[in-house]
């Protein structure tokens, strides 16, 4: 692997497990130094260890601005940021306690937007922003609305934020997973309930099987390493959003 | 450079100059074997100069079905399958509505439209299993522009095959997706009809239309389709991925 990344620090949010994990070897395995940034800490250390020394674990709840901020303030520079820090609420929508939807935005919307706020003073020119959405923002996902409505919105914010940072040489893109079988996502569905969303996607889904967490990797690194891509939401769904 | 394309038999048709051109730098540098379509065999004789190695280049018409019948021959006798097909020949004229001739329109559409349909149908007989298909569309697929509603509306269509043919092409595990330049200057600016100061002219007003403040490199649409041509998108289907700088998000 050639080191395109040596010398960059990567912020990777969600960094202990699944996605956040595959994205934080990938850029580590290109020369960068990787911040993994979330609440677990013993997954969190066990995660920066198993990446190596290019890697290094702060404890960092998304939901609590102050930590956010503290995490930011103790970082001279940040080439990269990626904030797959997330959670999921499935529900009907007269069922779905209304609490958990709340919080589910709170972290999952209001972490990322918080993560670049504080993170652009510290961007230099030539940085990336990599949010992380999901395709339920352009496809009707039943039981799931609080969770489509966070993908629509960190969309949104993927498309004004590269507008406004454009002019700082900052992009600002965003990955938008379709279903990535090997995350650690907790949601509330029972493993029958999970069992059979699976099934149906294989119909659904042109390359009729899941994701991996490192193929959305993939997509980050691209994300990261190409200079004249601002705005995009890049859908790794296998072609499910397509169809 | 890492070899992510080793071993992988390409078709850039276009292949000559521009983004064609700098793809098919980046195939061969990547480890492919590539074959470049042109309509002119001087410039296809510079370009394959240009790539060095690993490069064959066939003279020929993607609007033309003899010429492509010929093209797909050749492949299949000199190599036998093909894993990446780069459709990037494209024309693209000036005509606002009210002047917009027959002639215009069957130009645009012919190449853009019939050329790139056929030019993928005629290969699926050499296509192997989980192969790539990159469509070149452009931000005129979402975007409107002054006098270039012929273009866009081949660019809407070339876009909407990318989505269908994944369904289409399914059973043979082939991604098919679409990329979007923005403004990327290339020898084709010349040929829009418009002299070298008109060029420039165009391509300056645009420059401030876009977020990044900067046109785009033909190297830097490269790179987004040896992304899209290798393993490293194998999730990724389906999609347009503009490379513009943030041209088509205002």
């Amino acid at each position: 692997m050639e080191e395109i990344l040596r010398g960059k620090v990567a912020v990777v949010t969600g960094g202990a497990t699944g996605i956040g994990y595959a994205i934080a070897k990938r850029f580590a395995s290109a020369g960068a130094k990787v911040i993994l940034a979330s609440r677990q800490q013993q997954r969190l250390e066990t995660a920066a260890q198993s990446i190596g020394e290019a890697a290094v674990a702060i404890p960092t709840d998304f939901s609590d601005f102050k930590q956010v901020q503290r995490l930011f303030e103790g970082l001279s520079q940040v080439d990269i940021l990626v904030t797959c820090a997330g959670a999921a609420i499935f529900g009907a929508v007269d069922t779905v306690p209304m609490e958990q939807a709340k919080s589910l935005f709170e972290g999952r919307f209001f972490g990322q937007l918080a993560a670049a706020h504080y993170a652009v003073p510290k961007m230099p020119p030539g940085s990336v922003i990599i949010f992380c959405s999901g395709i339920a923002a352009s496809v009707g996902l039943p039981y799931y609305s609080a969770g489509s409505a966070l993908c629509g919105a960190v969309n949104s914010m993927t498309r004004a934020l590269a507008v406004e940072l454009a002019p700082k040489g900052i992009r600002v893109n965003a990955i938008s997973p379709g279903y990535i079988e090997d995350t650690d996502i907790q949601s509330n569905l029972s493993k029958e309930q999970l069992e059979n969303f699976v099934s149906s996607i294989k119909v659904t889904v042109p390359l009729q099987r899941s994701g991996k967490s490192n193929e959305v990797a993939s997509a980050a690194f691209f994300l990261a390493t190409c200079g004249y891509v601002t705005g995009q939401i890049i859908e790794v769904d296998g072609g499910w959003t397509a169809s | 450079m890492t070899i992510k394309l080793a071993g992988k038999i390409a078709l850039i048709t276009g292949g000559n100059s521009g983004i064609g051109l700098a793809t098919a730098q980046r195939f061969v540098e990547s480890g492919a074997y590539v074959f470049i379509t042109g309509r002119r065999q001087d410039s296809l004789d510079a370009a394959v100069e240009k790539i060095g190695k690993n490069v064959t280049a066939i003279r020929g018409d993607v609007s033309n079905m003899t010429d492509l019948d010929r093209l797909y021959a050749t492949i299949e006798q000199e190599q036998g399958h093909l894993d990446v097909i780069f459709a990037n020949a494209g024309s693209v004229e000036f005509a606002p509505l009210g002047s917009i001739t027959e002639k215009h329109f069957d130009k645009i559409f012919n190449t853009n439209v019939k050329g790139l349909l056929f030019t993928v149908q005629k290969a699926l007989p050499l296509l192997t299993e989980g192969a790539s298909i990159i469509l070149n569309a452009s931000i005129s697929s979402i975007k409107g522009a002054q006098a270039l509603s012929v273009y866009s509306a081949t660019k809407a269509a070339v876009r909407s095959f990318a989505r269908n043919w994944t369904l289409d092409l399914k059973e043979r595990k082939i991604r098919v997706n679409a990329i979007s330049p923005g403004i990327v200057p290339t020898p084709g600016y010349n040929l829009m009809g418009l002299s070298e100061e008109q060029v420039q002219k165009f391509v300056e007003s645009q420059t401030s239309k876009i977020p990044l403040e900067r046109v785009g490199t033909p190297d830097e649409i490269a790179k987004a389709v040896v992304f899209l041509a290798s393993d490293d998108s194998s999730f990724v289907n389906g999609i347009e991925l503009f490379i513009d700088g943030g041209m088509a998000q205002i």
